[in-house]
C-alpha cells in the first residue's frame, strides 16, 4: 500500500498548495481539501473501495482519488480516523477484487457492502447483540431502483415484477441486487458499470435496468438529454444498509479497534460537522 | 556372434577347434565397449534433443505468455473469472498448451484450471511456464494473478519422435557397419595369418619342423604386424631348432660311442678286478692253507716226535729186557735153547728197530725233500715176482699163499728199482700182516687203457673203514687202532709207499671194507712206459 500512501502524499502536496491559498482566503475547511494525514506510531487501517463512482458517497472513475472532492464516505472515514487516532490508507479496486482482498486480509476494510449471509465468510459486519447486522452502525443507506425506458410495460408493485416477457433485466456484476432479481424470477444480464449498462437499456437490449439510485442518477445527470426518456419505477426494489466490511483477519487481530471503528462511523454520521459536510456535497453535486 | 564367424570354424580339423578365437574375443570386447559407448552417446543425443526441444517449447510458451499477460490483466484486475476462463479456453486451442491455471496474485486461490493439471511424467517435470499478471492503472501497477501455462511430454514426444528414430537408426547402422568392417578386417589381418601360423606350429609339434610362409594375400595383410614378427621369430626358432637337432644328433652319436668305449673299459676293468680279486682270494686261501699246513705240520711233527719216541722205546725195551735175561741166564747157566730164543727176540727187536729207523729216515728224507729217486728201466714183473718170493716165507708162516697175477704186457718201465721193491714189500707185508688164514693175498698188475701201469695188492684181511683209510695213509696212522697194535707194524709203511709213488709221478689208492679186505693199488703214469729202450727181449 506504500504506492497508495505515496500517491496520497503527492496528491496532497499538489492539491495542498492550491488549498493553502483557499484556506488563506478562509473559503475552505482544511479537512475537506486534504488526504488523511498519517502519523508515526499509529496503526494504519487499509480501506478499499470501488473504481466506479457512487456520488455522493465517492466520486471519479478508476483508481485515482480526488482528494478535493473524494465523497462523503471518505470524509466520514477521515473523521473516524481522526477520532480513533489511526492512520488511513485508501485504495480503489474493482468490487470483486475488493471482496477478494478483504477475504484474504490484504485490506482491512471495504465499502460499501450490503449484508449478505454468504459474505460472512468473506468479511465481518457490525452486529447487534442478537447477531443481526447492526444498521445503526452502517455507513449509509441506499436504494436499488428499477429504471425503464419511456412507455415500458414493466410493472413493479414492491413485491412482483411484471411485463418482462422473458427479456433480461440489467444489473452491475457482483451487486447484491442480482440475487434479488433472480429470486423475483427475472433473467439477469450483468454488466460491468452503469455507464455501460444504460446504453443497453436505451438500445432495447434490456427490458429494465436495476441500479443503485445514486449511481443511476449520476449517469443520467451526466447526459440528461440522452437519458431523458428513462424513468424510475417506485418503490425501490430494495433499500439496503451499506457497511464498512472489515476483514476477519483484522477483526481477529484487534476486535476492540474494529468495534470502535464501527461505533465511530455511527457517531460521525450523527455529528453536526458531518451533516454540514453532507449538505455541502449535496449542494456542490 | 555366430554370424560373425571369425575364426570360429576356420581352423582345420587337424589343428583342433579353437574354442574362443582371438578375433571373436577382440570383437566381443570391442563391440561391447562400442555398444556401451554408442548407447551412451545416442542417449546423450536423445537427451540433448529432448532438452533443447523442451527449452524450445518453453520459449514458445513464453511467447504466449506476453499475449496472455495483456489479455488477462483487466479481467483479473476486476476478478472477472468468466472472462479469464474464456481467454484460457482460447489458449487451449493452441496445440502446445495442454493446460492453463489462473490463480490470484498469491498463487493460492485458483480461479481457473483448464486441461491437464501439472504433473510429473516419465520424461521429467511437465513443461510449465509460470508468470504473474500485472494490471497498470492510474496510480500504479498491481499484481493481479498468477498464470501457469502447461505443456506436456507427450507434445515433446510427438515433436521429437522422428528425430529420435533417426538418431537410433543412425546408431544401429553405424554399429552394423562397424560389425561388418571388423569382421572383414578381423578375418584378413588377424584370423587367417594366425590360423596359418598355428597350423605350422602344430605340424612342427609332430616333428615336421619347417618355416612358415604366408601366401601373398595373407602376407600383404600381415605385413608389418606383430603376426609377421611372430612368423619371422618362429622361423628363426625353427632354423635354430633344426641346427640344434643336428648338433644334438651328432653329440648324441659321439656320446653313445664314448659311453660304449667307457662301458667296455669298465667291463675290462671289472674282469681284471675280478681276476685280481680271485687271485687275492686264492693267495689268501693259499696263505691260509699254507698257514694251516704249517700249523698242521708243526703239530704233526710234535705228535710224530712223540710217536717215534714211543715206537723206538718199545723194541729198545725189548732188546734191553731180553739182553738182561740173557745176561742173567749166562750167570745162572741157563739152557742154550732158552738163550737162543732170547737172542732171536733181541734180533727181532733190533731188526724191527732198524726197519723203524730206516722208515723214519726215509720218511724224513721225503718230507725234507731230500729223497732222490734214481729211475731206470726196470722189469716190474720180474721185480714183483722176486718180492713175492721173498715174502712167501713170511706168508707161509701164517699159512697164507700169495697169488701172483701179472700181465706180461706191462713191459719195462722207468722206476727206482730199490724203491719199487720197497713199495711192493711194504704193501705185501701189510697184506700178510692183516690177513689171517684162510684169507688170501694176491698181487695183480696190468696196463690201464690210457697206458699207465697198475700194480695192486689185494687181501681178504680185516679191512678198514673208509675214514680209516685216509688216516692209514698218514705216518703212524695205524697206531691208535687196537687191532693193528698187535700186528707189529711201524705205521709208516703206507705213508712211505704213498710218498714214493708220488716221487715216481704216480699215486697210491686204497679201497677197503672192514671184514672184506683191502685193495692197495699203485698207479704209474703212461710216461713211465714211454720210449722204452730197445732190448734184446
Amino acid at each position: 500500500m506504500a504506492s497508495v500512501t505515496d500517491l496520497g502524499r503527492r496528491t496532497a502536496a499538489g492539491v495542498g498548495s492550491v488549498l493553502f491559498m483557499l484556506a488563506a482566503l478562509g473559503a475552505f475547511n482544511r479537512a475537506l481539501a486534504q488526504a488523511p494525514a498519517t502519523f508515526d506510531g499509529r496503526p494504519t487501517l487499509r480501506i478499499a473501495y470501488e473504481t466506479v463512482p457512487n456520488p455522493p458517497r465517492h466520486y471519479g472513475e478508476g483508481t485515482a482519488i480526488d482528494w478535493s472532492r473524494p465523497g462523503l464516505t471518505l470524509e466520514l472515514l477521515k473523521q473516524v480516523g481522526q477520532r480513533l487516532e489511526v492512520n488511513l490508507s485508501f485504495k480503489r479496486v474493482p468490487w470483486k477484487r475488493g471482496l477478494l482482498m478483504v477475504e484474504t486480509g490484504e485490506t482491512d476494510g471495504l465499502f460499501h457492502a450490503s449484508y449478505k449471509a454468504e459474505r460472512e465468510a468473506i468479511g465481518a459486519y457490525p452486529k447487534t447483540e442478537d447477531g443481526r447486522p447492526d444498521e445503526s452502525r452502517a455507513v449509509f443507506f441506499q436504494s436499488y431502483m428499477l429504471f425503464v425506458p419511456a412507455g415500458s410495460s414493466i410493472t413493479w408493485d414492491g413485491t412482483t415484477l411484471g411485463g418482462l416477457d422473458g427479456r433480461p433485466i440489467g444489473a452491475t456484476a457482483g451487486y447484491a441486487v442480482v440475487d434479488l432479481l433472480e429470486r423475483l424470477g427475472a433473467r439477469v444480464e450483468v454488466g460491468r458499470t452503469p455507464s455501460l449498462n444504460f446504453p443497453k437499456l436505451l438500445e432495447g437490449r434490456l427490458a429494465a435496468y436495476a441500479e443503485i439510485e445514486n449511481l443511476a442518477g449520476a449517469v443520467i445527470r451526466s447526459d440528461p438529454v440522452r437519458y431523458a426518456s428513462v424513468s424510475k419505477l417506485e418503490p425501490p426494489l430494495r433499500t439496503s444498509a451499506y457497511y464498512l466490511m472489515l476483514s476477519h483477519r483484522f477483526v481477529q487481530r484487534d476486535r476492540v479497534l474494529a468495534e470502535a471503528v464501527w461505533d465511530a462511523i455511527a457517531e460521525v454520521r450523527k455529528s453536526d460537522e458531518f451533516r454540514a459536510l453532507s449538505d455541502r456535497y449535496a449542494d456542490g453535486s | 556372434m555366430t554370424g560373425l564367424g571369425i575364426g570360429g570354424k576356420s581352423p582345420h580339423k587337424e589343428t583342433g577347434t579353437v574354442q574362443s578365437p582371438v578375433t571373436r574375443k577382440l570383437f566381443r570386447a570391442a563391440f561391447a565397449l562400442y555398444l556401451g559407448a554408442a548407447i551412451v552417446i545416442t542417449a546423450a543425443f536423445v537427451g540433448e534433443a529432448w532438452y533443447s526441444a523442451r527449452n524450445d517449447l518453453k520459449r514458445e510458451l513464453s511467447i504466449y505468455r506476453r499475449t496472455l499477460e495483456e489479455a488477462l490483466a483487466a479481467p483479473l484486475w476486476s476478478v472477472d473469472i468468466e472472462a479469464a476462463t474464456a481467454i484460457a479456453t482460447g489458449m487451449l486451442e493452441i496445440p502446445e498448451i495442454v493446460g492453463v491455471r489462473i490463480a490470484d496474485h498469491t498463487g493460492t486461490r485458483e480461479f481457473v484450471l483448464l486441461g491437464a493439471p501439472a504433473q510429473s511424467g516419465w520424461f521429467g517435470d511437465s513443461i510449465t511456464v509460470n508468470f504473474p499478471v500485472y494490471y497498470r492503472h492510474a496510480v500504479g501497477r498491481d499484481m493481479v494473478g498468477m498464470v501457469s501455462l502447461m505443456s506436456s511430454s507427450t507434445v515433446l514426444a510427438e515433436r521429437l519422435q522422428w528425430r529420435i528414430i533417426l538418431i537410433i537408426v543412425a546408431a544401429i547402422l553405424k554399429t552394423a557397419i562397424l560389425w561388418v568392417i571388423f569382421d572383414r578386417l578381423g578375418r584378413s589381418i588377424l584370423a587367417r595369418p594366425l590360423i596359418q601360423l598355428t597350423r605350422a606350429v602344430r605340424e612342427s609339434g609332430w616333428g615336421r619342423l619347417h618355416p612358415v610362409e604366408f601366401d601373398a594375400r595373407t602376407a600383404a595383410s600381415a605385413s608389418g604386424t606383430e603376426i609377421e614378427h611372430l612368423r619371422v621369430a618362429y622361423n628363426d626358432l625353427v632354423s635354430a631348432l633344426t641346427l640344434g637337432q643336428r648338433e644334438f644328433a651328432a653329440l648324441n652319436q659321439d656320446l653313445e660311442t664314448r659311453v660304449a668305449a667307457r662301458t667296455r673299459e669298465l667291463q675290462e676293468r671289472t674282469v681284471e678286478l675280478s681276476a685280481a680279486l680271485a687271485r687275492v682270494d686264492q693267495a689268501r686261501r693259499q696263505t691260509a692253507a699254507a698257514l694251516d699246513a704249517a700249523e698242521r705240520a708243526g703239530r704233526a711233527k710234535s705228535e710224530f716226535l712223540a710217536l717215534v719216541s714211543h715206537e723206538l722205546r718199545t723194541p729198545l725195551n725189548s732188546i734191553l729186557g731180553f739182553s738182561e735175561l740173557v745176561r742173567d741166564q749166562v750167570v745162572r747157566g741157563a739152557d742154550r735153547e732158552q738163550m737162543s730164543e732170547y737172542a732171536a727176540d733181541i734180533h727181532d727187536s733190533g731188526a724191527h728197530l732198524l726197519t723203524l729207523i730206516n722208515d723214519i729216515l726215509d720218511l724224513s728224507k721225503i718230507e725234507a725233500g731230500q729223497m732222490e729217486i734214481h729211475p731206470e728201466w726196470i722189469d716190474p714183473v720180474a721185480i714183483t715176482r722176486t718180492v713175492v718170493e721173498l715174502m712167501r716165507a713170511q706168508a707161509a708162516r701164517k699159512d697164507l699163499a700169495i697169488e701172483c697175477r701179472l700181465d706180461r704186457s706191462i713191459g719195462p718201465m722207468r722206476a727206482d728199482p730199490r724203491r719199487f721193491r720197497q713199495m711192493l714189500m711194504n704193501l705185501l707185508s701189510n697184506a700178510v700182516k692183516f690177513t689171517d688164514p684162510p684169507g688170501t693175498v694176491a698181487i695183480e698188475g696190468g696196463v690201464t687203457p690210457e697206458g699207465g701201469v697198475t700194480i695192486a695188492v689185494v687181501d681178504t684181511g680185516i679191512g678198514m673203514r673208509s675214514q680209516d683209510v685216509a688216516r692209514a695213509l698218514e705216518p703212524f696212522g695205524q697206531i691208535d687202532s687196537p687191532i693193528t697194535r698187535s700186528q707189529q707194524g711201524t705205521g709208516l709203511g703206507l705213508p712211505l709207499v704213498s710218498q714214493m709213488a708220488r716221487l715216481h709221478g704216480g699215486r697210491l689208492s686204497v679201497d677197503s671194507s672192514p671184514g672184506v679186505g683191502t685193495r692197495a693199488t699203485l698207479w704209474f703214469p703212461p710216461e713211465s712206459r714211454r720210449n722204452p729202450p730197445i732190448t734184446g727181449q
